[in-house]
């Protein structure tokens, strides 16, 4: 079974506050565990809702027409 | 640029409705332009949250929550990781997905951007970036 470890947001994360030398070091140790006991497949992370967008499908779609599509670059509560 | 293509849950994937075997059809001529564009990197779908748990850390303490959770819009239902050369090109892939929900044809998608070594700082030592690449070959030859 693989399992997606989702870690949310919050106020630091989102105004773009980098992590420290000493939680860097310590996710280090950490992922280093995961990858030795065989179970990381992949770990990543995302930069702040203000970089990102936000695409609404509105439209029913099945032909490939008429695709009504909101570009949005307001964040909310993200990952 | 790596980014990664978030796909929000809804009332059906929420509910366990699997997609229809002509949204499959659709996504899987979609998943194959995207190979052959040489921008996917991985993606995946999430079951419901009804499978899902919730750890809470606040003080010290950790708190499980188990699922269903109710804001549905904010859940995730799948994803992509595609590298492209810019949040543009990303976006008019986008644009492209086939239909995110075909009972409905509503969805949310959204495009972050992953983080890549050089966007750390001095916080990011020497050394930890030499764990990091250790640690990234070891998963390429898990692979």
């Amino acid at each position: 079974m693989r399992f997606m470890i989702l870690f949310r947001a919050n106020a630091d994360s989102e105004a773009g506050v980098l992590l420290s030398e000493k939680l860097l070091t310590e996710m280090g140790v950490f992922t280093d565990e995961l990858v030795s006991a065989g179970i990381m497949k992949v770990g990543e992370g995302l930069h702040p809702s203000s970089k990102a967008k936000r695409i609404t499908f509105t439209n029913h779609h099945t032909t490939g027409d008429n695709h009504a599509i909101h570009d949005s670059d307001q964040g909310q509560r993200e990952l | 640029m790596r980014f990664m293509i978030l796909i929000k849950a809804n009332a059906n994937s929420e509910a366990g409705v699997m997609p229809s075997e002509r949204l499959m059809t659709e996504m899987g001529q979609f998943n194959e332009e995207l190979v052959n564009a040489g921008i996917m990197k991985a993606m995946d779908g999430l079951h419901p949250s009804t499978k899902a748990k919730r750890v809470r850390f606040a003080g010290g303490k950790t708190t499980v929550i188990d699922g269903p959770f109710a804001e549905t819009k904010e859940l995730l239902a799948g994803f992509w990781i595609w590298d492209c050369a810019s949040m543009d090109e990303a976006l008019s892939w986008v644009k492209r997905i086939p239909s995110p929900d075909d009972t409905t044809g509503d969805g949310i998608v959204e495009i972050r951007q992953i983080f890549e070594m050089d966007d750390f700082g001095e916080e990011f030592t020497p050394e930890l970036r030499v764990q990091e690449d250790r640690l990234r070959a070891q998963l390429e030859g898990n692979a």
